[in-house]
C-alpha cells in the first residue's frame, strides 16, 4: 500500500523517525502505522501526532508532503521501496540504505545517503554536509548505491567511499572525496578546497572551477575526456593522481579551462 | 588555616602545575609561588566577593530572588524534569566527581551532555577517531626530545610553562635544556612564542592543511611541484622535513590553530598523519594543548561512563554521539535543546551569538562560583565553590595523567560544591519516581 | 547481610576441594560458605544445574589510561553494541571497548565476580581506580608495571637488590597495586627512542642491564615481599614468528626459582598463545604451542593464561608500545601510542581476526593447542581481552575445548592451514571439572585469593549457576553467558542473564610492609623524581579513590 504522509506537527525539539521507512509501513493498517513511535527529545509520540496519514495507491511506496526539514532518519537502513519528499528532509535521510529508491524534491540536511550499501537517492535541492559519508570513527563510508544532487552540496562529500556514484549538480565544499578508496564522485559546478584529500583510490571528477587542490595533487596529464558511470564528460581535463601523502592510487580529474590557476 | 602549604594544584590551564606554594593568612591565599600569571589571575579571583554568586537565585516574575540550595535545587530539578531535551554543558573547569555525577544525571533525565571541546578540541578528538593519537606523558618529552613543535598554538600566552617546566628549558634525565632542544614554531601570527623560536614558519592562514599535506607527502620522498605551499617555500618545507626525519625524539603541540582553522578536524587529523608517519623515520609523539584543566579530565570521565568522549546524546537511554549533531552548539543552534544546566562555564560570553541569544530565550539552571553573562541570564543561579582552591577533586592533566586538587580554604559561608550540587540534583530527581 | 541461604541440590564442580560433579547442597551464611545453616535458611532448588564458584579473569584490559584512549578512538565499536539504562542498571555500551557498566554487568551474567586488571601504569594508576570504582559488582585488583620503570632498573643495574624490593613495595602501595606486572621488559624503554630488545640477553639502551636481569630481580623482590601473586610476565618478542625461542629462554631463567607462598608458581606467563610461533616469516608462521606445552608440563613452578584468539574484531592494547606500532605499519589502522614518562607505554590498534587469513587462523589453532596440551591446573582461560577478543567469548572458546566435533566443524570454515596443524588431531575434550579449573579454581589460586574460587567453608559466597546440561554441550555458549543465578558476598545479582542488584564490589592490593632500607630508597626516590613532572608528594593513591578498599598484608620474612 501506497502511504502519503502530510506533516502537522513536528514538535519544538525535532523528530527523530527511522519508521518512515516502506518495510516498516507498507503492510500495515492506518491506524497501526498511525501508532508507530518516533521520538522528540527524549519522549516518544505516535507517528500520528506528527503526520496526517492516508493510503494512497498500491504500490509500497511513501510520499511525505510539507516541511520534513527537521525529521531526521527517514528511511534509514531502508532495503526496498521507495520513499517521495516533497519538501525538505532531516538528517540521515537513508543512511545505511541496501535497496530502493529515495526521491527528494527539496534540500536535505547533513549525513544523508551515509554509510549506504546499495539503492538511490535523488535530490532536486541542496545537500548538507557529510553526503554519502562515513559515521565518526568508521573506516568505510559509501559501498555502493547512487546519490545524485541537482544543487549544491556541503563539505566531505562522499568520505571515505568505497564503491557506488555521487552526482552534484552545482558545486560543492571543502574536501570533497576526503579518504576516497573507490566509487565515483562527479561535481559540476565550482568545487571547494583540498579535493582528494588523503584519497587511496576511486575516480573524483570536478567538471567546474575548483577554489584550490593539495600538494599531494601531483599532475599527471591533460586528457580529452572523462567518462563517469556510462555517461562522458567532454574536456580538457588535467588528471591528477591523489594523493601523494597517501599511497596516490586516486585519480583526479579537473575541468581544464576554469582551472588553469591550479597549475601555476 | 595559616602557613605554606606545598604542592598545590593550579586550577587554570591544562599544564595543571601541581608545584605551586600557597601562603594563606586568616583562611585566605594570602600568595602564591612558582604559579604562571594566568595562575596567579586565578587565585586571586577566587578571592574577590564582588564578582561571586553567594547566595542563590531562583527568578520568580520579573525578579531574581534569593532562596535556600534546596529551592534552587528543586526548581532546577523541576525545570530539567519537564523538558524534552535539556543539554547539560560545561565541565570543562570542575572536577571529576561534578563530571560523573552530570553524566549520570544526564543519563538519568534522557537528556545531552556536552562540554567545551566543540568550540576549542573537539575537532582533535575527531581527528584522533580517524588517525588515532601517538602521544606521550610531559615527562618523556623533558627526559628525551630534542625537537619540539609548536603548531597552530602560542604557549607562552596560553600555557606559560609549558616551555619552562615541561618541553624545552627544563633539564631531563637526556637532554641538558634549552640548549640541548630545537624549538620549532608553526603560526602564521609572529607571537612572543615565535621570537624564541630557532625556526619559525610563518603559514599563510587557513593554510595548515596544505602545509601538512606537503611535508608528508616529502616524507614518503615523493617531489611537490611549486615553489611555495601556503605562503611557505617548499625548500624551507623540506628543511623541516629533514629536521624532523633526523631528531632523536621529536614532539608536536598543537592548540586552536590547527583546530580551529579552516579544515578543523582534518588539520588535526593530517597532523596526527604526519607524527604517525614520521614514526617509520624517527620517534615522535603529539599532543593537544588542551586549555581549560579539566577539559581532559570530562573526555575521561564521559569515555569510561558512557564509552564516547563529549557531545553525548542520552534521549534514548542510551548514549548515542555525533558532533556536529549531537554537540552543544549544533544542538541549540537547530532548535533541538529546551532547558539548558550550564556547570563551571560561560556559554552566552563564549559561544555564537546566536546561540547565545537562544540560550537566554530558553529555561537555563547556572551553576558557577562567579557572576557571568551565563548567570545572568539563568533563570535559576547555584553557586559553588571553586573547584581546586575551596574544595578538593580530580583532574587530568592535557596529557592524561591525574592529579589531586585540593581545597585549601573555605568557599563563602554555606556554599556547596559542583559534585554536592549535581548529586543533589540526582538524588531529587531520583525521588521523583519513574517519568 | 545477616540470611542464611541453602543452595540445593545442585552438581557442583569446585576443583580445589576436589568436587567433581556432585550432587550438594552449599550453605551460605552472611556473605560466605558455611559448613552448615539453621532450619531458617531460604532454599533454593538447583536441581539439574551446575554450581561453580563465581569466575575469576586472571588477566583482562578494562580500565585505565591505554583502554579508555581505546574507546575514546573508537567510537564505532562503542556505538555498536548499547543497551539503555534501566531502573536497576546504567546504560551500556561497548563491543571490544565496553564502558566500565558493560564490563561489570557482562562478567556478572557469565558467572564472574572477580577480575584482574592486567597492567597498570603507576603514574596513572588514580585513573585505573576511577574506573575500577565504576565497575558494577565485581571484585578486582590490579596489577602494576614494573619492567620498564627507571629506578627499578637503575637499582638492579647497581645490584641493589634491597632497594628494588623496597621501591617495588612502595611502588605497590603508592599505586594501590594487588600484584608486579612485567611487559615487554626493557623494550618498552626502548621504545622511548623507537626501538625495542630481541631478546633476554639484550642491553635496555642507556641502562646497564637486560631483560633477564629485570624478570629474575623483579622475582626475587615479589618472593621476598611474599606478595600473595607471582610476578605477571607478558615476555619479549610478543606476536613475533619465531618467538617461542625466546619465550621457552625466558622460561629457563626461573627454572630453579622457588617459592613459600601456597599459590606454587614463581612465574605467571601471560597470554602465552601471542609467544608460541615458530617460523621466521608471516609466510611460514606456524605454532610451537607443544614446546611450550612441554615446557610448562614439565616445570613445577610456572603457570600460565592462554590468550586465545576468537573471530571478529578485537582491540588490541598493551603496554608493549613498539609491537603495536608494528602491527599498525603492518595493518594500516589507527594507532594510538601512550609513552609514560620514566615508567612505561603503550599502544592501542583495532585488529580483525579473520577466519580466512593464515595467520589469525595458526593464531587460534595455537591457543586451543595449549589449552589442550598443558594440563588444566596450569593454564587459564583468557583472550587477553580484548586483545585476542572480548571476553564475553570465553564460552564460544569453552564450547571449542569440550567438544572434538565442535572444533571440526568449526576448521571446516576456515583457512585449509588449519588442517595442517596439530590441533587438527588432538582429541581430548575438556571436563566441566577442567572448566572450572581454567576459569575460577587455578587462576585464584594463582592470584593468591584464598578466599575465591572455591566452594568451601570460608570463601567468598560468590556463586555461579548454570543451566548446563553436564554431559551434554547443546545450549552450552548460551547457559554460560547467561547465568541462572549468580551470587555475589551471597547476594542474588543475577537470575537468567538479568542484572538483579549491583553492589560494589571490593579492591584488593597489597600493603607491604617497610624495611630498615625505606629511608635510603625514599630519598633516591626524591632524587630521581626530578625526571618526573608531578611532585612526588601527589604521586600516590590514596586510599579514598579505591571503592571498598581491601588491603592485603604479606607477611614479613626475616
Amino acid at each position: 500500500m501506497s502511504v502519503r504522509l502530510v506533516v502537522k506537527k513536528v514538535p519544538a525539539v525535532g523528530l527523530e523517525a527511522e519508521v518512515i521507512d516502506p518495510a516498516t509501513l507498507v503492510k500495515k493498517g492506518l491506524s497501526e502505522i498511525g501508532r508507530l513511535q518516533v521520538w522528540a527529545g527524549r519522549r516518544t509520540m505516535p507517528l500520528g501526532e506528527a503526520f496526517d496519514i492516508s493510503a494512497e495507491g498500491p504500490e509500497d511506496n511513501i510520499e511525505i508532503h510539507g516541511d520534513a526539514s527537521r525529521v531526521k532518519r527517514i528511511g534509514q537502513g531502508m532495503a526496498s521501496g521507495r520513499i517521495d519528499l516533497l519538501g525538505d528532509a532531516g538528517m540521515h535521510l537513508g543512511n545505511r540504505m541496501s535497496g530502493g529508491e529515495i526521491h527528494v524534491s527539496g534540500s536535505v540536511s547533513s549525513w544523508c545517503g551515509c554509510e549506504m550499501q546499495g539503492g538511490s537517492i535523488s535530490i532536486a535541492g541542496n545537500a548538507a554536509h557529510y553526503l554519502g559519508g562515513a559515521y565518526r570513527g568508521s573506516s568505510a563510508g559509501m559501498q555502493g548505491g547512487s546519490i545524485a544532487v541537482s544543487g549544491a552540496a556541503g563539505g566531505e562529500v562522499g568520505c571515505r567511499m568505497a564503491d557506488g556514484i555521487i552526482t552534484i549538480g552545482a558545486g560543492c565544499g571543502d574536501f570533497a572525496g576526503v579518504h576516497q578508496k573507490g566509487g565515483v564522485i562527479v561535481v559540476h559546478g565550482t568545487c571547494g578546497a583540498r579535493p582528494g584529500a588523503g584519497m587511496t583510490g576511486g575516480l573524483l571528477i570536478l567538471n567546474g572551477r575548483v577554489e584550490s587542490i593539495l600538494p599531494g595533487a601531483a599532475y599527471v596529464e591533460e586528457v580529452q575526456e572523462a567518462e563517469a558511470a556510462g555517461a562522458r564528460l567532454k574536456g580538457p581535463f588535467l588528471k591528477f593522481k591523489c594523493d601523494l601523502a597517501e599511497q596516490a592510487q586516486g585519480e583526479l580529474l579537473i575541468l581544464a579551462e576554469p582551472n588553469r590557476h591550479l597549475r601555476e | 588555616m595559616a602557613g605554606m602549604i606545598q604542592n598545590v594544584t593550579c586550577p587554570f590551564c591544562g599544564c595543571l602545575c601541581d608545584d605551586i606554594r600557597v601562603v594563606l593568612e586568616e583562611g585566605k591565599v594570602k600568595e602564591i609561588y612558582n604559579g604562571c600569571a594566568l595562575s596567579q589571575s586565578r587565585f586571586a579571583e577566587a578571592k574577590r566577593t564582588e564578582n561571586r554568586n553567594l547566595q542563590p537565585l531562583v527568578r520568580k516574575g520579573d525578579a531574581k530572588l534569593p532562596v535556600g540550595y534546596d529551592e534552587a535545587l528543586n526548581r532546577a530539578v523541576e525545570i530539567l524534569a519537564s523538558a524534552d531535551h535539556s543539554l547539560l554543558y560545561g565541565w570543562a573547569t570542575t572536577s571529576c566527581e561534578a563530571q560523573r555525577a552530570g553524566v549520570e544525571l544526564a543519563e538519568l533525565l534522557g537528556a545531552s551532555i556536552d562540554d567545551t571541546s566543540s568550540v576549542c578540541h573537539g575537532p582533535s578528538t575527531i581527528g584522533i577517531q580517524d588517525v588515532g593519537y601517538v602521544t606521550a606523558t610531559l615527562g618523556a618529552v623533558k627526559n628525551r626530545a630534542d625537537v619540539v613543535i609548536y603548531w597552530g598554538c602560542n604557549p607562552f600566552h596560553a600555557h606559560p610553562r609549558h616551555i619552562s617546566r615541561y618541553t624545552v628549558f627544563p633539564r631531563g634525565y637526556f637532554r641538558k635544556g634549552r640548549k640541548d632542544r630545537k624549538l620549532v614554531v608553526v603560526d602564521p601570527r609572529r607571537t612572543s612564542s615565535s621570537r624564541i623560536a630557532d625556526l619559525y614558519v610563518q603559514p599563510e592562514v587557513g593554510h595548515d592543511y596544505e602545509i601538512l599535506n606537503a611535508l608528508r607527502a616529502m616524507l614518503r620522498g615523493a617531489k611537490i611541484a611549486g615553489p611555495k605551499v601556503g605562503g611557505v617555500p617548499t625548500g624551507t618545507l623540506q628543511q623541516v622535513a629533514e629536521l624532523m626525519k633526523r631528531a632523536e625524539f621529536g614532539a608536536l603541540y598543537f592548540g586552536l590553530g590547527l583546530s580551529m582553522s579552516r579544515g578543523k578536524h582534518r588539520n588535526v587529523e593530517a597532523a596526527l598523519e604526519l607524527v604517525r608517519d614520521l614514526n617509520a623515520h624517527a620517534k615522535w609523539v603529539i599532543g593537544a594543548m588542551r586549555g581549560h584543566y579539566n577539559v581532559a579530565g570530562f573526555n575521561e570521565v564521559c569515555a569510561w561512563e558512557t564509552g564516547f568522549p563529549f557531545s553525548v546524546d542520552f534521549t534514548r537511554g542510551y548514549p548515542r554521539y555525533n558532533p556536529g549533531e549531537t554537540s552543544a552548539v549544533d544542538l541549540i543552534s537547530n532548535g533541538e535543546i529546551d532547558a539548558i544546566l550550564t556547570v563551571a562555564s560561560d556559554p552566552v560570553a563564549n559561544l555564537p551569538a546566536e546561540v547565545a541569544g537562544k540560550i537566554r530565550r530558553m529555561p537555563a539552571i547556572a551553576v558557577d562560583p562567579f557572576k557571568t553573562l551565563t548567570t545572568e541570564a539563568a533563570d535559576v543561579v547555584i553557586p559553588s565553590a571553586v573547584a581546586g582552591i575551596e574544595g578538593p577533586g580530580t583532574a587530568y592533566r592535557m596529557d592524561g595523567v591525574p592529579i589531586e586538587l585540593r581545597g585549601l580554604c573555605e568557599p563563602p559561608p554555606g556554599l556547596l560544591g559542583d559534585d554536592e550540587i549535581v548529586l543533589g540534583m540526582l538524588q531529587r530527581l531520583k525521588g521523583m519516581g519513574s517519568r | 547481610m545477616k540470611a542464611e541461604l541453602v543452595l540445593a541440590n545442585g552438581t557442583v564442580y569446585d576443583p580445589a576441594n576436589g568436587i567433581a560433579g556432585e550432587r550438594m547442597d552449599i550453605c551460605i551464611r552472611d556473605g560466605k560458605i558455611v559448613e552448615q545453616v539453621s532450619e531458617k535458611a531460604q532454599r533454593l532448588d538447583l536441581a539439574g544445574k551446575v554450581v561453580m564458584p563465581g569466575g575469576v579473569d586472571i588477566h583482562t584490559h578494562v580500565t585505565g589510561s591505554k583502554v579508555n584512549a581505546g574507546r575514546i578512538m573508537r567510537p564505532e565499536d562503542v556505538r555498536s553494541s548499547v543497551s539503555p539504562r534501566t531502573s536497576l542498571t546504567r546504560s551500556a555500551s561497548g563491543y571490544t571497548v565496553p564502558n566500565v557498566y558493560q564490563i561489570g554487568y557482562t562478567y556478572a551474567r557469565m558467572g564472574y565476580t572477580t577480575v584482574v586488571e592486567a597492567a597498570v601504569p603507576p603514574l596513572k594508576a588514580r585513573h585505573t581506580h576511577e574506573e575500577l570504582s565504576a565497575i558494577p559488582i565485581l571484585d578486582k585488583a590490579s596489577l602494576v608495571l614494573m619492567g620498564n620503570n627507571w629506578l627499578i632498573m637503575k637499582y638492579l643495574s647497581e645490584g641493589r637488590d634491597d632497594l628494588v624490593r623496597e621501591y617495588a613495595a612502595w611502588l605497590l602501595e603508592a599505586a594501590k597495586g594487588y600484584g608486579i606486572k612485567i611487559v615487554n621488559p626493557g623494550g618498552t624503554e626502548a621504545w622511548g627512542w623507537g626501538r625495542n630488545v630481541e631478546g633476554v640477553r639484550d642491553k635496555v639502551p642507556h641502562f646497564d642491564i637486560t631483560p633477564a636481569d629485570t624478570i629474575k630481580g623483579l622475582l626475587k623482590a615479589n618472593e621476598e615481599l611474599n606478595l600473595p601473586t607471582s610476578v605477571h610476565l607478558h615476555p619479549n618478542r610478543l606476536g613475533k614468528p619465531g618467538n617461542y625461542s625466546t619465550t621457552l629462554e625466558t622460561m629457563e631463567l626461573v627454572r630453579n626459582a622457588t617459592t613459600r607462598m601456597p599459590r606454587g608458581q614463581v612465574l605467571h606467563v601471560v597470554h602465552l598463545q601471542f609467544h608460541s610461533y615458530g617460523g621466521d616469516s608471516w609466510r611460514n608462521f606456524h605454532s610451537e604451542a607443544d614446546k611450550l606445552a612441554t615446557a610448562v608440563n614439565s616445570s613445577s613452578n610456572l603457570t600460565v593464561d592462554v590468550g586465545a584468539v576468537v573471530f571478529g574484531w578485537s582491540t588490541t592494547m598493551t603496554a608493549d608500545g613498539p609491537f603495536e606500532h608494528d602491527l599498525q605499519r603492518l595493518t594500516h589502522l589507527k594507532w594510538t601510542n601512550v609513552d609514560v614518562e620514566a615508567e612505561t607505554g603503550a599502544g592501542v590498534v583495532p585488529h580483525f581476526y579473520s577466519m580466512r587469513n593464515a595467520v589469525a587462523v595458526v593464531q587460534w589453532c595455537t591457543g586451543l593447542e595449549l589449552l589442550l596440551l598443558i594440563k588444566p591446573d596450569r593454564i587459564f582461560l583468557t583472550t587477553d581481552h580484548p586483545n585476542g577478543g572480548p571476553f564475553s567469548k570465553y564460552p564460544q572458546i569453552i564450547h571449542l575445548l569440550m567438544s572434538r566435533k565442535h572444533r571440526d566443524a568449526m576448521m571446516e570454515k576456515l583457512n585449509p592451514v588449519c588442517k595442517k596443524s596439530m590441533l587438527s588431531s588432538l582429541d581430548k575434550e575438556y571436563t566441566l571439572y577442567d572448566i572450572a579449573k581454567i576459569t575460577r579454581a587455578g587462576t585464584a589460586k594463582a592470584l593468591g585469593l584464598a578466599q575465591k574460587g572455591h566452594l568451601g567453608p570460608g570463601a567468598d559466597a560468590d556463586v555461579a549457576v548454570y543451566d548446563l546440561q553436564p554431559d551434554s554441550t547443546e545450549g552450552l555458549e548460551k547457559a554460560l553467558s547467561s547465568a541462572h543465578l549468580v551470587l555475589k558476598d551471597g547476594t542474588m545479582v543475577v537470575r537468567d542473564g538479568r542484572i538483579l542488584a549491583a553492589p560494589a564490589g571490593r579492591t584488593y592490593w597489597a600493603r607491604c610492609q617497610p624495611t630498615d632500607k625505606r629511608g635510603e630508597m625514599i630519598n633516591g626516590l626524591r632524587e630521581h623524581f626530578r625526571y618526573y613532572t608531578i611532585q612526588l608528594e601527589n604521586y600516590p593513591v590514596s586510599e579514598e579513590h579505591l571503592i571498598r578498599s581491601s588491603p592485603v598484608v604479606p607477611e614479613v620474612s626475616s
